[in-house]
Protein backbone atom coordinates (compact mmCIF):
# COMPACT_ATOMS: atom_id res chain seq x y z
CA UNK A 1 0.00 0.00 0.00
CA UNK A 2 2.86 2.34 0.88
CA UNK A 3 4.36 1.81 -2.57
CA UNK A 4 1.00 2.55 -4.25
CA UNK A 5 0.65 5.84 -2.36
CA UNK A 6 4.21 6.98 -3.14
CA UNK A 7 3.80 5.93 -6.77
CA UNK A 8 0.58 7.99 -6.99
CA UNK A 9 2.33 11.11 -5.62
CA UNK A 10 5.23 10.71 -8.04
CA UNK A 11 2.87 9.98 -10.94
CA UNK A 12 0.90 13.13 -10.10
CA UNK A 13 4.12 15.14 -10.22
CA UNK A 14 5.22 13.43 -13.43
CA UNK A 15 1.90 14.38 -15.06
CA UNK A 16 1.59 17.93 -13.72
CA UNK A 17 5.18 19.01 -13.04
CA UNK A 18 3.60 21.49 -10.65
CA UNK A 19 6.02 20.80 -7.79
CA UNK A 20 9.57 20.34 -9.09
CA UNK A 21 9.56 23.08 -11.74
CA UNK A 22 8.34 25.83 -9.38
CA UNK A 23 10.77 24.52 -6.73
CA UNK A 24 13.69 24.67 -9.17
CA UNK A 25 12.73 28.07 -10.63
CA UNK A 26 12.22 29.59 -7.20
CA UNK A 27 15.47 28.07 -5.88
CA UNK A 28 17.44 29.34 -8.88
CA UNK A 29 15.97 32.81 -8.49
CA UNK A 30 17.04 32.98 -4.83
CA UNK A 31 20.56 31.74 -5.71
CA UNK A 32 20.89 34.48 -8.34
CA UNK A 33 19.65 37.14 -5.92
CA UNK A 34 22.06 35.98 -3.21
CA UNK A 35 25.08 35.69 -5.49
CA UNK A 36 24.48 39.03 -7.23
CA UNK A 37 23.68 40.98 -4.10
CA UNK A 38 26.57 39.70 -1.94
CA UNK A 39 29.36 39.77 -4.52
CA UNK A 40 31.73 38.65 -1.73
CA UNK A 41 35.04 36.79 -1.62
CA UNK A 42 35.17 32.98 -1.56
CA UNK A 43 36.08 33.02 2.14
CA UNK A 44 33.01 35.07 3.10
CA UNK A 45 30.82 32.97 0.83
CA UNK A 46 32.05 29.85 2.61
CA UNK A 47 31.01 31.34 5.94
CA UNK A 48 27.48 32.22 4.82
CA UNK A 49 26.81 29.38 2.37
CA UNK A 50 25.52 26.72 4.83
CA UNK A 51 22.87 29.10 6.14
CA UNK A 52 21.95 30.31 2.66
CA UNK A 53 21.73 26.77 1.32
CA UNK A 54 19.31 25.65 4.04
CA UNK A 55 17.24 28.83 3.72
CA UNK A 56 16.85 28.01 0.02
CA UNK A 57 15.95 24.40 0.87
CA UNK A 58 13.41 25.62 3.44
CA UNK A 59 11.67 28.00 1.02
CA UNK A 60 11.76 25.47 -1.80
CA UNK A 61 10.38 22.69 0.43
CA UNK A 62 7.56 24.88 1.75
CA UNK A 63 6.59 25.65 -1.84
CA UNK A 64 6.60 21.94 -2.72
CA UNK A 65 4.76 20.87 0.41
CA UNK A 66 2.01 23.38 -0.09
CA UNK A 67 1.54 22.35 -3.71
CA UNK A 68 1.58 18.66 -2.78
CA UNK A 69 -1.36 19.08 -0.45
CA UNK A 70 -3.21 21.45 -2.80
CA UNK A 71 -3.23 18.60 -5.34
CA UNK A 72 -4.98 16.48 -2.69
CA UNK A 73 -7.65 19.13 -2.15
CA UNK A 74 -8.71 19.42 -5.79
CA UNK A 75 -11.86 17.39 -6.54
CA UNK A 76 -11.76 16.36 -2.85
CA UNK A 77 -9.29 13.65 -3.88
CA UNK A 78 -7.90 13.23 -0.37
CA UNK A 79 -11.19 11.62 0.71
CA UNK A 80 -10.28 8.65 -1.48
CA UNK A 81 -7.29 8.03 0.81
CA UNK A 82 -9.24 8.74 3.99
CA UNK A 83 -12.22 6.54 3.10
CA UNK A 84 -10.04 3.62 2.00
CA UNK A 85 -9.29 0.88 4.55
CA UNK A 86 -5.65 1.90 4.87
CA UNK A 87 -3.82 2.95 7.96
CA UNK A 88 -3.58 6.74 8.16
CA UNK A 89 0.00 6.42 9.38
CA UNK A 90 0.87 4.80 6.04
CA UNK A 91 -0.53 7.85 4.24
CA UNK A 92 1.71 10.07 6.39
CA UNK A 93 4.82 7.99 5.69
CA UNK A 94 4.09 8.00 1.97
CA UNK A 95 3.76 11.79 2.00
CA UNK A 96 7.09 12.17 3.83
CA UNK A 97 8.88 9.79 1.46
CA UNK A 98 7.43 11.14 -1.78
CA UNK A 99 8.00 14.72 -0.59
CA UNK A 100 11.62 13.89 0.25
CA UNK A 101 12.17 12.29 -3.17
CA UNK A 102 10.80 15.40 -4.90
CA UNK A 103 12.86 17.70 -2.68
CA UNK A 104 16.02 15.70 -3.37
CA UNK A 105 15.37 15.92 -7.12
CA UNK A 106 14.95 19.69 -6.76
CA UNK A 107 18.18 19.87 -4.73
CA UNK A 108 20.09 17.93 -7.38
CA UNK A 109 19.08 20.70 -9.80
CA UNK A 110 19.62 23.58 -7.36
CA UNK A 111 22.90 22.73 -5.63
CA UNK A 112 25.21 22.76 -8.72
CA UNK A 113 24.21 26.34 -9.67
CA UNK A 114 24.47 27.28 -5.97
CA UNK A 115 28.09 26.02 -5.89
CA UNK A 116 28.93 27.80 -9.16
CA UNK A 117 27.27 31.15 -8.42
CA UNK A 118 28.53 31.29 -4.83
CA UNK A 119 32.02 30.34 -6.04
CA UNK A 120 32.40 27.49 -3.55
CA UNK A 121 34.92 24.66 -3.37
CA UNK A 122 33.43 21.34 -2.25
CA UNK A 123 35.22 19.32 0.46
CA UNK A 124 36.15 15.78 -0.51
CA UNK A 125 33.99 13.96 2.09
CA UNK A 126 30.74 14.74 0.24
CA UNK A 127 28.95 11.46 1.19
CA UNK A 128 28.51 12.91 4.70
CA UNK A 129 26.83 15.95 3.17
CA UNK A 130 24.55 13.61 1.22
CA UNK A 131 23.56 12.02 4.53
CA UNK A 132 22.88 15.43 6.09
CA UNK A 133 20.77 16.42 3.09
CA UNK A 134 18.71 13.20 3.10
CA UNK A 135 18.02 13.18 6.84
CA UNK A 136 17.55 16.95 6.86
CA UNK A 137 15.00 16.66 4.06
CA UNK A 138 13.20 13.79 5.80
CA UNK A 139 12.93 15.94 8.93
CA UNK A 140 11.65 18.97 7.01
CA UNK A 141 9.10 16.81 5.19
CA UNK A 142 7.95 15.12 8.42
CA UNK A 143 7.28 18.49 10.05
CA UNK A 144 5.84 19.86 6.80
CA UNK A 145 3.47 16.93 6.27
CA UNK A 146 2.05 17.39 9.79
CA UNK A 147 1.52 21.12 9.29
CA UNK A 148 0.21 20.77 5.73
CA UNK A 149 -2.39 18.21 6.71
CA UNK A 150 -3.39 20.38 9.68
CA UNK A 151 -3.77 23.50 7.56
CA UNK A 152 -5.00 22.03 4.25
CA UNK A 153 -8.69 22.32 5.15
CA UNK A 154 -8.31 25.83 6.56
CA UNK A 155 -9.59 28.69 4.43
CA UNK A 156 -6.32 30.59 4.76
CA UNK A 157 -4.02 27.58 4.43
CA UNK A 158 -1.48 29.62 2.41
CA UNK A 159 -1.02 31.93 5.40
CA UNK A 160 -1.45 29.35 8.14
CA UNK A 161 1.17 26.97 6.72
CA UNK A 162 4.27 29.24 6.96
CA UNK A 163 3.14 30.66 10.32
CA UNK A 164 3.12 27.17 11.82
CA UNK A 165 5.85 25.56 9.72
CA UNK A 166 8.77 28.01 10.00
CA UNK A 167 8.95 28.25 13.82
CA UNK A 168 8.53 24.50 14.23
CA UNK A 169 11.21 23.62 11.67
CA UNK A 170 13.74 26.18 12.99
CA UNK A 171 15.57 23.96 15.55
CA UNK A 172 15.93 21.21 12.96
CA UNK A 173 17.15 23.71 10.38
CA UNK A 174 19.71 25.22 12.77
CA UNK A 175 21.15 21.73 13.37
CA UNK A 176 21.34 21.20 9.59
CA UNK A 177 23.12 24.56 9.11
CA UNK A 178 25.61 23.81 11.89
CA UNK A 179 26.45 20.37 10.48
CA UNK A 180 26.81 21.77 6.94
CA UNK A 181 29.01 24.57 8.27
CA UNK A 182 31.43 22.11 9.90
CA UNK A 183 31.43 20.01 6.73
CA UNK A 184 32.25 23.06 4.61
CA UNK A 185 35.17 23.90 6.91
CA UNK A 186 36.54 20.37 6.45
CA UNK A 187 36.55 19.62 10.20
CA UNK A 188 36.68 15.84 10.92
CA UNK A 189 33.23 14.30 11.33
CA UNK A 190 34.03 13.01 14.83
CA UNK A 191 34.16 16.63 16.11
CA UNK A 192 30.67 17.58 14.96
CA UNK A 193 28.81 14.27 14.79
CA UNK A 194 26.51 15.42 17.64
CA UNK A 195 24.82 17.84 15.20
CA UNK A 196 24.07 14.97 12.84
CA UNK A 197 22.64 12.95 15.74
CA UNK A 198 20.49 15.97 16.61
CA UNK A 199 19.18 16.10 13.02
CA UNK A 200 18.40 12.37 13.20
CA UNK A 201 16.66 12.89 16.58
CA UNK A 202 14.49 15.71 15.23
CA UNK A 203 13.54 13.57 12.25
CA UNK A 204 12.65 10.55 14.40
CA UNK A 205 10.58 12.65 16.85
CA UNK A 206 8.52 14.43 14.20
CA UNK A 207 8.21 11.29 12.08
CA UNK A 208 6.80 9.30 15.02
CA UNK A 209 4.55 12.16 16.13
CA UNK A 210 3.20 12.52 12.59
CA UNK A 211 2.70 8.77 12.26
CA UNK A 212 0.74 8.64 15.51
CA UNK A 213 -1.43 11.73 15.12
CA UNK A 214 -2.10 11.71 11.38
CA UNK A 215 -5.33 9.79 11.96
CA UNK A 216 -6.70 12.72 13.97
CA UNK A 217 -5.30 15.64 12.00
CA UNK A 218 -6.24 14.32 8.57
CA UNK A 219 -9.93 13.99 9.41
CA UNK A 220 -12.32 16.92 9.23
CA UNK B 1 -24.17 -4.63 9.73
CA UNK B 2 -23.73 -0.98 10.76
CA UNK B 3 -24.62 0.45 14.16
CA UNK B 4 -24.54 4.17 14.75
CA UNK B 5 -24.41 5.03 18.45
CA UNK B 6 -25.19 8.54 19.68
CA UNK B 7 -23.36 10.47 17.00
CA UNK B 8 -23.13 14.24 17.50
CA UNK B 9 -21.36 16.77 15.33
CA UNK B 10 -21.00 20.56 15.50
CA UNK B 11 -19.30 23.07 13.23
CA UNK B 12 -18.17 26.30 14.90
CA UNK B 13 -20.49 25.65 17.88
CA UNK B 14 -23.46 25.11 15.57
CA UNK B 15 -25.02 21.71 16.13
CA UNK B 16 -25.48 19.70 12.94
CA UNK B 17 -26.22 16.25 14.34
CA UNK B 18 -27.28 15.46 17.88
CA UNK B 19 -27.34 12.00 19.48
CA UNK B 20 -28.08 10.18 16.25
CA UNK B 21 -28.56 6.44 16.62
CA UNK B 22 -29.78 3.89 14.13
CA UNK B 23 -28.92 0.47 12.74
CA UNK B 24 -28.43 -0.59 9.16
CA UNK B 25 -29.23 -4.20 8.32
CA UNK B 26 -27.70 -6.18 5.48
CA UNK B 27 -29.67 -5.51 2.30
CA UNK B 28 -31.10 -2.18 3.46
CA UNK B 29 -31.38 0.49 0.78
CA UNK B 30 -31.74 3.75 2.62
CA UNK B 31 -32.72 7.13 1.23
CA UNK B 32 -31.29 9.80 3.50
CA UNK B 33 -33.48 12.87 3.09
CA UNK B 34 -33.47 16.37 4.51
CA UNK B 35 -33.29 20.03 3.65
CA UNK B 36 -30.11 21.68 2.37
CA UNK B 37 -27.49 22.06 5.09
CA UNK B 38 -29.31 19.74 7.49
CA UNK B 39 -26.33 17.35 7.76
CA UNK B 40 -26.92 14.57 5.21
CA UNK B 41 -23.47 14.87 3.65
CA UNK B 42 -21.88 15.35 7.06
CA UNK B 43 -23.49 12.14 8.27
CA UNK B 44 -22.26 10.25 5.20
CA UNK B 45 -18.74 11.66 5.69
CA UNK B 46 -18.82 10.49 9.30
CA UNK B 47 -19.96 7.03 8.22
CA UNK B 48 -17.16 6.97 5.61
CA UNK B 49 -14.64 7.99 8.32
CA UNK B 50 -13.69 11.16 6.53
CA UNK B 51 -15.12 13.33 9.25
CA UNK B 52 -14.87 12.67 12.97
CA UNK B 53 -17.96 12.96 15.18
CA UNK B 54 -17.65 15.01 18.38
CA UNK B 55 -19.05 12.06 20.35
CA UNK B 56 -20.42 8.64 19.55
CA UNK B 57 -19.20 5.53 17.83
CA UNK B 58 -19.87 3.54 14.68
CA UNK B 59 -19.73 -0.24 14.64
CA UNK B 60 -19.24 -1.97 11.32
CA UNK B 61 -19.68 -5.73 11.50
CA UNK B 62 -19.40 -5.37 15.30
CA UNK B 63 -16.05 -3.54 15.15
CA UNK B 64 -15.63 0.13 15.97
CA UNK B 65 -14.34 2.03 12.94
CA UNK B 66 -12.71 4.53 15.32
CA UNK B 67 -11.06 2.19 17.79
CA UNK B 68 -10.08 -0.78 15.63
CA UNK B 69 -7.57 -1.07 12.81
CA UNK B 70 -8.30 0.52 9.44
CA UNK B 71 -8.69 -2.92 7.86
CA UNK B 72 -12.04 -3.41 9.64
CA UNK B 73 -13.44 -0.83 7.21
CA UNK B 74 -12.76 -3.08 4.24
CA UNK B 75 -16.02 -3.40 2.33
CA UNK B 76 -17.13 0.19 2.99
CA UNK B 77 -17.24 2.47 -0.05
CA UNK B 78 -17.84 6.21 0.20
CA UNK B 79 -18.74 8.23 -2.89
CA UNK B 80 -19.01 11.87 -1.97
CA UNK B 81 -20.41 14.97 -3.57
CA UNK B 82 -17.14 15.61 -5.41
CA UNK B 83 -15.65 12.81 -7.46
CA UNK B 84 -12.82 12.21 -4.98
CA UNK B 85 -10.25 11.39 -7.67
CA UNK B 86 -7.12 13.17 -8.86
CA UNK B 87 -7.84 15.70 -11.63
CA UNK B 88 -4.37 15.42 -13.16
CA UNK B 89 -4.41 11.64 -13.42
CA UNK B 90 -6.02 9.76 -16.28
CA UNK B 91 -9.24 7.75 -15.89
CA UNK B 92 -7.35 4.46 -15.87
CA UNK B 93 -4.71 5.66 -13.38
CA UNK B 94 -7.41 6.98 -11.06
CA UNK B 95 -9.46 3.79 -11.20
CA UNK B 96 -6.42 1.55 -10.68
CA UNK B 97 -5.33 3.65 -7.70
CA UNK B 98 -8.84 3.72 -6.16
CA UNK B 99 -9.17 -0.06 -6.55
CA UNK B 100 -5.72 -0.72 -5.07
CA UNK B 101 -6.28 1.43 -1.97
CA UNK B 102 -9.57 -0.42 -1.44
CA UNK B 103 -7.67 -3.69 -1.60
CA UNK B 104 -9.05 -4.79 -4.97
CA UNK B 105 -7.01 -6.01 -7.92
CA UNK B 106 -8.78 -5.36 -11.19
CA UNK B 107 -7.86 -6.40 -14.68
CA UNK B 108 -7.69 -3.76 -17.38
CA UNK B 109 -10.38 -5.66 -19.33
CA UNK B 110 -12.84 -5.29 -16.46
CA UNK B 111 -12.13 -1.57 -16.27
CA UNK B 112 -12.65 -1.24 -20.02
CA UNK B 113 -15.93 -3.17 -19.87
CA UNK B 114 -17.27 -0.96 -17.10
CA UNK B 115 -16.17 2.23 -18.79
CA UNK B 116 -17.73 1.00 -22.02
CA UNK B 117 -21.08 0.61 -20.27
CA UNK B 118 -20.76 4.15 -19.00
CA UNK B 119 -19.71 5.53 -22.40
CA UNK B 120 -16.25 6.49 -21.19
CA UNK B 121 -14.06 3.80 -22.77
CA UNK B 122 -12.69 6.19 -25.41
CA UNK B 123 -11.58 8.65 -22.73
CA UNK B 124 -9.55 6.14 -20.73
CA UNK B 125 -6.25 8.03 -21.04
CA UNK B 126 -7.71 11.51 -20.60
CA UNK B 127 -6.98 13.48 -17.46
CA UNK B 128 -10.26 13.79 -15.59
CA UNK B 129 -9.81 17.53 -15.07
CA UNK B 130 -11.26 18.06 -18.55
CA UNK B 131 -14.38 15.98 -17.80
CA UNK B 132 -17.84 17.46 -17.37
CA UNK B 133 -19.62 17.06 -14.03
CA UNK B 134 -21.85 14.37 -15.53
CA UNK B 135 -18.85 12.36 -16.72
CA UNK B 136 -17.23 12.68 -13.30
CA UNK B 137 -20.47 11.45 -11.73
CA UNK B 138 -20.41 8.45 -14.10
CA UNK B 139 -16.90 7.67 -12.90
CA UNK B 140 -18.31 7.12 -9.41
CA UNK B 141 -20.47 4.33 -10.82
CA UNK B 142 -17.38 2.83 -12.44
CA UNK B 143 -15.70 2.78 -9.02
CA UNK B 144 -18.78 1.26 -7.37
CA UNK B 145 -18.89 -1.40 -10.07
CA UNK B 146 -15.22 -2.33 -9.88
CA UNK B 147 -14.58 -2.09 -6.14
CA UNK B 148 -16.03 -4.94 -4.09
CA UNK B 149 -18.10 -3.40 -1.32
CA UNK B 150 -20.57 -4.55 1.29
CA UNK B 151 -21.96 -1.13 2.14
CA UNK B 152 -22.09 1.94 -0.07
CA UNK B 153 -22.48 5.55 1.06
CA UNK B 154 -23.47 7.61 -1.97
CA UNK B 155 -24.03 11.36 -1.81
CA UNK B 156 -26.40 12.62 -4.52
CA UNK B 157 -26.33 9.61 -6.86
CA UNK B 158 -27.91 11.40 -9.83
CA UNK B 159 -26.30 14.82 -9.54
CA UNK B 160 -25.41 16.35 -12.96
CA UNK B 161 -26.42 13.26 -14.95
CA UNK B 162 -28.22 13.61 -18.27
CA UNK B 163 -31.17 11.34 -19.07
CA UNK B 164 -29.06 8.66 -20.76
CA UNK B 165 -26.51 8.53 -17.94
CA UNK B 166 -29.27 8.68 -15.34
CA UNK B 167 -30.83 5.55 -16.83
CA UNK B 168 -27.46 3.75 -16.77
CA UNK B 169 -26.98 4.86 -13.14
CA UNK B 170 -30.45 3.61 -12.21
CA UNK B 171 -29.67 0.27 -13.88
CA UNK B 172 -26.57 -0.06 -11.71
CA UNK B 173 -28.57 0.71 -8.56
CA UNK B 174 -31.25 -1.81 -9.56
CA UNK B 175 -28.55 -4.40 -10.15
CA UNK B 176 -27.08 -3.79 -6.68
CA UNK B 177 -30.56 -3.88 -5.10
CA UNK B 178 -31.29 -7.23 -6.75
CA UNK B 179 -28.08 -8.55 -5.20
CA UNK B 180 -29.32 -7.36 -1.76
CA UNK B 181 -26.45 -4.93 -1.38
CA UNK B 182 -26.54 -2.43 1.48
CA UNK B 183 -26.66 1.20 0.39
CA UNK B 184 -27.26 4.62 1.89
CA UNK B 185 -28.08 7.41 -0.57
CA UNK B 186 -28.21 11.07 0.41
CA UNK B 187 -30.78 12.55 -1.95
CA UNK B 188 -33.14 15.48 -2.44
CA UNK B 189 -35.64 13.39 -4.35
CA UNK B 190 -38.19 11.85 -1.94
CA UNK B 191 -40.17 10.29 -4.79
CA UNK B 192 -37.10 8.42 -6.02
CA UNK B 193 -36.37 7.37 -2.44
CA UNK B 194 -39.88 5.99 -1.99
CA UNK B 195 -39.74 4.15 -5.33
CA UNK B 196 -36.30 2.60 -5.20
CA UNK B 197 -35.25 2.38 -1.55
CA UNK B 198 -36.47 0.09 1.19
CA UNK B 199 -36.14 2.57 4.03
CA UNK B 200 -36.38 6.31 4.58
CA UNK B 201 -34.25 8.29 7.03
CA UNK B 202 -35.34 11.89 7.25
CA UNK B 203 -33.08 14.34 9.05
CA UNK B 204 -34.52 17.46 10.59
CA UNK B 205 -33.43 19.69 13.44
CA UNK B 206 -30.21 17.68 14.08
CA UNK B 207 -32.18 14.47 14.60
CA UNK B 208 -33.80 11.66 12.68
CA UNK B 209 -37.43 12.67 12.30
CA UNK B 210 -38.60 9.73 10.21
CA UNK B 211 -37.04 6.26 10.15
CA UNK B 212 -39.37 3.77 8.57
CA UNK B 213 -39.88 1.41 5.66
CA UNK B 214 -40.81 3.07 2.39
CA UNK B 215 -43.88 0.86 2.14
CA UNK B 216 -45.21 2.51 5.30
CA UNK B 217 -44.32 6.05 4.23
CA UNK B 218 -46.51 8.59 2.46
CA UNK B 219 -44.94 11.23 0.25
CA UNK B 220 -46.94 13.97 2.03
CA UNK B 221 -45.33 12.97 5.30
CA UNK B 222 -41.90 13.76 3.82
CA UNK B 223 -42.73 16.83 1.75
CA UNK B 224 -44.36 18.44 4.79
CA UNK B 225 -41.02 18.32 6.63
CA UNK B 226 -38.94 19.28 3.62
CA UNK B 227 -40.99 22.41 2.88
Amino acid sequence: MFYTLVRKDLLLEFRTKEIIIPMFTFGLAIILIFSLSFNASQEINHTFSPGLLWIIILFVSSLGLHRMFVLEKEFDAFTLNLAAPIDRGTIFISKVVSGTILLLIAEIMIIPPFVVFMNLSIPSNWPIMMLILIIGDLGIMSIGAIISSLSMRAKLSEILFPILFFPLVSPHLIACVKATNYWFKGIPFINWQSWVYLIITFFIIFFLVGFMIFDFIAEE
Amino acid sequence: MLTINNISKSFFHRKILENLSFKVKRGDTIALLGKNGIGKSTLLRILGKISQPDVGDILYKNSSIYKEKASVRKGMLYLGHDVGLYPSLSVIDNIKFACTVHGVKVKENSILNTLNQLGLSKRIDDQIKIFSKGMLQSLKYALADLIEWDILFFDEPFSSLDLKRRKIAQDYINQWTSKSKTMIFATHDPEWGLSYCSRILLLDDCKIKIDQKTTQTEINQITKTLQ
